[in-house]
């Protein structure tokens, strides 16, 4: 009993449709629509196009774009793609002077990195970027030895403890003389908040640090062995003549030649890089100390006789030679470093070991000076 | 052992360094030597290179740490808030928006602690605030300057709140706004953000000094088209602001009845937390009591404390309105100066004569936004304005507007607004013109009606001799007469010049003396009872000393053992003097103001009494309708009373209370000219009176439904209020008729007895009846 309604619809589906002229056939019913739209995003800096320009350049600039390209992938979020960076540039070290400046700026931030290996891979690289352009570091040097100050006082054990002295030990071992002349105290400061020895004799932070030494200081023997042996190099670079350079035939003894003038050295170019970087006329840093205070320490440092320096002048005093490094040093380390050096020695093991070479060191250096004297 | 558990809780992060640090400070020293060296050679690379500024988020994480904690190490971190602003104030620009956000919400949090003063954070951060113009929008693309500016907007306003709470910080108020003003003195637009911290600050009742005002005026007078609209608008707006913000305020407040609480714990039963919530409640009612009174809020609304509102409307008329550089304005915004300018004229009765000749060009009815600068107009009209200035307006107002061609709001608007002319000066308008314009009571519109009636009103109580005889009404005729035989035509107007509202005595005092005099008292026989001022006006707890009386000679005499309000001895004036000048001071409630106010008016009268007798005689020789003789008598006899009164006795607060009764009863205000109108502002959407247009058939359907949403008609029949399923009854009704019809129930009503149907009949009325109750 279908009804008529029904009927019709039925019988519609049979009927042909009629063509007509200049409208398009109505599609079928089960017609079902292919097609689609799509959108596309433009990766310029990806394109394969530019890697085929940049191979019809010649072979050097070619290397230019390529490390300028992957320096852009220091700051990677993945720590093995920055690892990776670090090792191409490395072996792709260019021939083009100019451009190391690029290498170290952008990959002396990663001193800081909280992947080890990225650290490790840092370090070697710093080395064959020294090897390859002598007297490189020491053109850097302050931007390296900024961030190596801030690892070393990194709140991250792992940062502080394995890698910031690594990186030291580079310098020590490739700008030595240049770090020591400018750097001397703040390093040497940094050392000893590093092994959590204090330079104030307070009785109340002594015995704060002795609770505290195991926490901040080298949580680990074998850190701390690392820490105790850069040390040893720093000291022994800092206040000890650098026999190398005498004796490397680039350095004339001025005082020794036989000139017009005797003061004639003073107006020759200088041999050493940034002659007067602890002027600091061109640096832009805090003034550590206000006016007023500096006065006070002045009137109180004159107060004392013998010119000793305390632990207040270090901030104002630059040590560009050597006298001046063997002063500060026994008028402020020495008694600390030889008290927490022993405690150490008493630890035995490769620890005491290795500070017992220093305290050998400091021997050395009291002999020298007494002989001085 | 002790050692490894040390290292165990050793924390690797900022964070909970930050915890333990503040927990213990010494035994952490160490630590935080170590991040404090670690600030620094973050800083120094900081310095080194500030453009290219990644490190950002761990040098924002020890920056905020360091500010946290050095409190404990004060002398380590002595140098932190220097370096700090030094970084802030010049490298700013190359600082990440997050890491200068952090910096400078940490100074905000050393203020807090006290390690830098409010001035020297104010200094920091206020040059930020308007470093960034708007010109180099690209240099600022990425710095979200929007941002910083809202950041320290709000740390500004909340400094200064809580530098002021409890007593103001003069010292600091003064500073800053010797900053604002510097800042206004700059042609560029930034002046803006010291219309927008003064407005904030004044809204919020923390600045409410003229120095402020003095600020605002500045910026109203600013050739910067937004900094003047924004101190325009200061004027006409912040009074209202403020006080709807103070309203809010206390409204939150009120939360809980003290008196109602002390009664629940009499009634219920006593528990330590219901004692201990009422102590709480108590604490919190006193604290506020505390913090309203020791904020010395002035409540001068903004206009009364200009210092030289002459020069300052001259300035606006000139270089705002007439000037040559008043194009830079739309219409609305000269508007709105025309509305501060008559404003300023009204409250102050100042003479600024071209403003009246500016207005002419605007009154046409085709102008748009004609009301409001109508409003302006009858704003700019005092007694103290010579009438040939404003009557020019009114001619103007009563050629363009009043004529029978025009619509009727336009007439409206135009008699109205000339009314309010009128009320505020009465001289400006002459009688054939006034009489003309009376004529218009008879119009069929409506609203012209009324304005016209009103308008007869106004000048039965001025100046009735100016209307027509059919349009002075009984009272004014009446009055009218009794002068006319005394004075005669044209003597009865006002005239021009001649202050009416100057009082000299206690007004309303003879009608006191009078009221005495019939009720039989005496000024021997005192009421302890009158002294009494109405508890409710002052909290209980605000009233320092009640009202002692001490017996003396014989007489009673009633002081007020600290303050000396009411102390008023007739006998000894001399001392009197001196402590009124005191306690006008003290006084705050309105009550007490008009007291004070009626008290120094009496001891003027005590002071020369043969003075006070000419002024009056003056001001009110048009009014007093009596003949000469009565009105001399009358005249002595007021004297006569008030000296008798005022120095027999002492005036009670009940008696000030029944004067104004009096006063009231007797129409005191209308004869004094009492009804100053000059500081009122004028509504612009009153002017064109209320004019019914014509309804569409959708409003007229609407209004009618209104109030008729929820009503229903027709039966309630099957419609249910909860949805359930068929009841028994439901069903019952529902059967088939012939299965029941053998049924007892229905078989058993044929046999019922005649009385008992009649009873089942009776019910089944009273009950329908009583459906639906």
């Amino acid at each position: 009993m279908g009804s008529k309604r029904k009927k019709t619809e039925k019988q519609k589906d049979f009927v042909k449709k009629k063509l007509k002229v200049g409208k398009t056939a109505a599609k079928p019913d089960n017609h079902t629509d292919t097609s689609f739209s799509s959108r596309a995003i433009s990766l310029p800096n990806q394109s394969l196009n530019r890697k085929q320009t940049s191979d019809s350049l010649d072979d050097k600039k070619r290397e230019e774009v390529d490390i300028t390209h992957h320096l852009s992938l220091v700051k990677h979020h993945a720590s093995t793609t920055r690892k990776e960076v670090l090792s191409y540039v490395e072996q792709h070290l260019p021939s083009n002077p100019s451009l190391y400046k690029n290498i170290i700026t952008s990959c002396v931030p990663l001193i800081v990195d909280s992947s080890q290996s990225v650290r490790n891979q840092l370090s070697s690289l710093l080395i064959a970027c020294a090897k390859n352009k002598p007297g490189l570091l020491d053109l850097h040097l302050k931007s390296i030895i900024l961030f190596i100050h801030s690892a070393m006082t990194h709140i991250q054990p792992d940062i502080r403890n394995s890698s910031s002295v690594k990186f030291l030990a580079v310098l020590v071992d490739y700008s030595g003389s240049s770090l020591v002349r400018s750097y001397f105290i703040k390093t040497l400061k940094s050392f000893f908040t590093l092994l959590a020895w204090t330079l104030d004799d307070n009785k109340k932070s002594i015995s704060l640090a002795i609770t505290t030494s195991s926490a901040t200081g080298g949580s680990t023997k074998k850190a701390r062995i690392g820490h105790l042996l850069v040390l040893r190099k720093f000291l022994a670079v800092a206040l000890f003549p650098n026999d190398e350079d005498l004796n490397g035939s680039k350095v004339i003894d001025i005082s020794n030649t036989c000139m017009i003038h005797p003061l004639s050295g003073k107006y020759l170019i200088p041999s050493s890089s940034r002659p007067y970087a602890p002027l600091k006329l061109f640096a832009k840093e805090m003034k550590t100390k206000s006016s007023s205070t500096q006065n006070t320490t002045n009137s109180s440092s004159t107060g004392i006789d013998d010119g000793s320096f305390s632990l207040h002048d270090l901030s104002t005093l630059s040590t560009e030679d050597l006298e001046t490094r063997r002063k500060v040093f026994n008028d402020v380390f020495l008694k600390p470093m030889v008290k927490n050096l022993n405690n150490f020695i008493k630890e035995g093991g490769e620890v005491g070991r290795e500070a017992n070479s220093i305290l050998a060191l400091i021997e050395k250096l009291k002999a020298e000076t007494k002989i001085e004297k | 052992m002790g050692k490894i558990r040390r290292a165990a809780i050793l924390p690797t992060n900022i964070i909970l360094l930050q915890n333990v640090v503040r927990r213990d400070p010494e035994s952490y020293h160490e630590e935080f030597l170590q991040q404090y060296a670690h600030y620094e050679s973050l800083r120094d690379i900081f310095l080194m290179n500030p453009s290219a500024s990644e490190k950002g988020e761990s040098f924002a994480e020890l920056i905020g740490f360091v500010s946290a904690v050095c409190s404990c190490y004060p002398k380590e971190t002595e140098n932190f808030p220097n370096e700090l602003k030094e970084i802030l104030l010049n490298n700013h620009r190359n600082l990440s928006p997050d890491l200068r956000e952090k910096i400078i919400s940490c100074l905000t949090m050393l203020r807090n602690k006290d390690v830098i003063s409010a001035e020297s954070l104010i200094q920091t951060i206020f040059p930020l605030l308007t470093a960034y113009g708007v010109k180099d929008s690209a240099a600022t693309a990425g710095q979200h300057v929007k941002q910083l500016r809202h950041q320290i907007y709000s740390t500004l306003i909340s400094l200064l709140k809580s530098v002021n709470t409890g007593a103001k910080n003069q010292k600091l108020n003064r500073s800053t706004q010797a900053l604002l003003f510097n800042l206004l003195e700059q042609r560029g637009p930034q002046g803006l953000w010291a219309t927008k911290l003064t407005r904030e600050l004044w809204k919020r009742g923390i600045w409410d000094d003229s120095r402020t005002i003095e600020l605002m005026s500045q910026a109203a007078v600013h050739s910067d088209v937004k900094i003047s609209i924004a101190g325009a608008k200061f004027f006409l707006g912040a009074d209202k602001e403020r006080d709807d913000a103070f309203d809010e305020e206390s409204s939150d407040e009120d939360g809980f009845d003290m008196t109602a609480l002390k009664h629940k714990m009499t009634i219920n039963k006593k528990s330590s937390k219901r004692a201990k919530k009422l102590e709480q409640v108590a604490k919190s009612i006193k604290k506020k009591n505390n913090s309203k009174s020791s904020t010395t809020y002035l409540n001068f609304s903004a206009i009364h404390l200009l210092r030289d509102p002459q020069g300052f409307a001259e300035q606006l008329f000139e270089t705002h309105l007439s000037g040559k550089h008043s194009n830079k304005f739309d219409l609305d915004q000269k508007i709105m100066f025309m509305n501060l300018v008559s404003r300023l004229i009204g409250t102050h009765k100042l003479t600024v004569l071209g403003i009246y000749s500016f207005f002419l060009k605007y009154l046409t009815p085709k102008q748009r936004n004609v009301t409001q600068i109508m409003a302006a107009c009858a704003q700019a009209s005092h007694d103290l304005v010579p009438p040939e200035s404003i009557s020019t307006i009114v001619r103007k107002i009563a050629d363009e507007f009043v004529s029978d061609g025009v619509a009727a709001e336009v007439a409206s608007a135009g008699i109205n607004t000339i009314r309010e002319i009128l009320t505020r000066a009465p001289l400006a308008i002459e009688t054939p013109l006034l009489q003309d314009l009376v004529e218009y009571k008879g119009s069929k519109a409506k609203a012209v009606a009324t304005a016209a009636k009103s308008l007869i009103s106004l000048y039965r109580e001025v100046a009735p001799e100016m209307l027509l005889r059919k349009d002075r009404g009984k009272t004014a005729s009446i009055e009218l007469q009794a002068g006319g035989a005394r004075a005669g035509g044209n003597g009865g107007l006002p005239q021009f010049g001649v202050e009416s509202s100057t009082v000299t005595s206690i007004p309303g005092i003879e009608l006191l003396a009078k009221w005495k005099v019939q009720q039989g008292l005496d000024g021997t026989e005192e009421n302890d009872a009158d002294w009494e001022v109405d508890e409710d006006e002052d909290n209980a707890s605000d009233i320092e000393g009640d009202w002692v009386s001490v017996k003396d000679d014989g007489k009673d005499i009633v002081l007020s053992d600290s303050e000396d309000e009411q102390d008023k001895d007739s006998g000894d004036a001399e001392e009197e003097e001196e402590e009124e000048s005191d306690s006008e001071l003290e006084l705050s409630s309105d009550e007490d103001e008009e007291k004070d106010d009626n008290k120094k008016r009496a001891v003027d009268g005590d002071e020369d009494e043969e003075e006070k007798a000419r002024p009056k005689k003056k001001t009110k020789k048009s009014r007093v309708a009596a003949a000469e003789l009565k009105r001399a008598q009358e005249l002595e006899e007021k004297e006569k009373a008030m000296t008798e009164l005022l120095s027999s006795s002492i005036l009670t607060p009940a008696d000030f209370a029944k004067i104004q009764e009096l006063r009231v009863e007797a129409g005191y205000e209308k004869l004094m000219g009492g009804n100053q109108h000059n500081e009122d502002s004028v509504d612009s959407t009153t002017l064109v009176g209320k004019v019914k247009y014509k309804q569409l058939r959708e409003e007229r359907i609407a209004l009618a439904n209104e109030g008729k949403e929820d009503r229903e008609f027709g039966s309630r029949r099957g419609k249910r209020d909860a949805p359930h399923s068929t009841t028994n009854k439901e069903k019952a009704r529902k059967k088939n008729f012939v299965m029941m019809i053998h049924k007892k129930s229905v078989q058993g009503k044929q046999k019922l007895s005649l009385r008992d149907r009649q009873k089942v009949l009776r019910a089944h009325i009273t009950k329908q009846k009583k459906k639906g109750y």
